[in-house]
């Protein structure tokens, strides 16, 4: 399993991302992920690619949090909602919210998603969720990391996506994802790493 | 009976399509969410488009089949009115994985707003069901507005 500035990541498929630290493990965005248990979900928004309810039951244990936005079945026993711009401390990691939505599509609307930023051994970790390269990205603060989505259609491409990575968040490492199951290939990675100004790591 | 809308909340619809086939359920589901999508009464099938869709059930399939055309939609700025599912077919993959893959051709014409309707987002995986009946296949789909 690779690990970036110290922490284990590993994505699974899509935007699919498991973090593995000494102390916890989280799921970012289930989608047909093993049955390994985690101790935190976080879920960007219902769709079926970062919502899957099988996954879900079965990576789940009794203290398991799980956290989505507005738009999450709340049949996912014991949910909590966030909305964009609100902050949680779980298992000793600090969760931030963040905006994460469509400028020239209409599959993901302001305030019906998010973006997380994850405070975890000592670094910054966003996962973007999907998004377009939105303002939102340039107030993000320090992130060490920063996984975006790059395969088009549904989200920015990896040409938008870089010049996120170059001119707004300028993190320490970039990881692309949202390509090569639904929508995009292993190309949008490639150019993405090549446009990107940052060192990119290809999960 | 195509299909039947079961629930109307405000940021989903739900529908249940029915099928003798696979290859007639999909079709119907796509007509059911191509009723949300635009006046489908009105649209004409001038235009041809060729889809293929791979997925590791015949759950995903459909899933993977309805996403496909909600993306052509926004992409090839189209509405489609008519659902040729070809062919659905069960590939062995290495002889290990399954694999599930469909060819269809779907007929529609260039957007117009006066023939649109209510924006889907994406399929939602909450309330999904495919299951065989004595008569055939029914699926339960649910579906972001």
């Amino acid at each position: 399993m690779p690990v970036i500035e110290g922490i284990m990541i590993e994505r699974i498929k899509q935007s699919t991302i498991k973090i593995t630290t000494r102390s916890v493990k989280i799921l970012i965005d289930p989608f047909e992920a093993p049955g390994d248990p985690v101790d935190l979900i976080l879920i960007t928004h219902n769709h079926y690619d970062h919502c899957d309810k099988e996954c879900i039951e079965k990576v789940r244990k009794k203290d398991t949090v799980i956290i989505g936005s507005e738009t999450c079945p709340r049949e996912i026993d014991g949910i909590e909602i966030m909305k964009p711009n609100e902050t949680r401390e779980i298992h000793g990691v600090r969760i931030e919210s963040v905006h994460a939505y469509n400028l020239n599509k209409p599959f993901h609307r302001k305030g019906e998603c998010l973006g997380y930023v994850i405070n975890i051994e000592g670094k910054r970790v966003y996962h973007a969720g999907d998004t377009d390269r939105i303002p939102e990205m340039k107030a993000l603060g320090d992130i060490d990391i920063a996984m975006l989505p790059v395969g088009g259609k549904y989200t920015m491409d990896a040409d938008e996506a870089a010049a996120a990575v170059n001119e707004d968040i300028k993190p320490k490492v970039a990881i692309p994802m949202h390509y090569g199951d639904v929508v995009g290939s292993s190309a949008d990675a490639y150019r993405f790493k090549d446009l990107c100004e940052t060192e990119v790591v290809i999960l | 009976m195509k299909y039947k809308f079961i629930d109307d909340l405000t940021s989903d619809v739900m529908f249940e399509a029915y099928g003798k086939t696979l290859e007639e359920l999909f079709s119907n589901a796509a007509d059911a969410m191509f009723s949300v999508i635009c006046q489908k009464g009105k649209v004409q099938a001038k235009d041809i488009k060729e889809v293929a869709v791979e997925a590791e059930s015949e759950g995903k399939l459909l899933i993977g089949w309805l996403q496909e055309l909600i993306g052509m939609v926004d992409v090839d700025e189209m509405f489609f009115s008519r659902f040729d599912v070809l062919s659905i077919r069960k590939v062995a993959d290495h002889g290990k994985r399954t694999l599930w893959t469909l060819k269809a051709r779907v007929f529609g014409e260039p957007i117009s707003p006066e023939k649109g309707g209510t924006v889907v987002k994406a399929v939602t995986n909450y309330g999904f069901k495919l299951e065989k009946t004595p008569k055939g296949f029914k699926a339960r789909v649910s579906l972001d507005i």
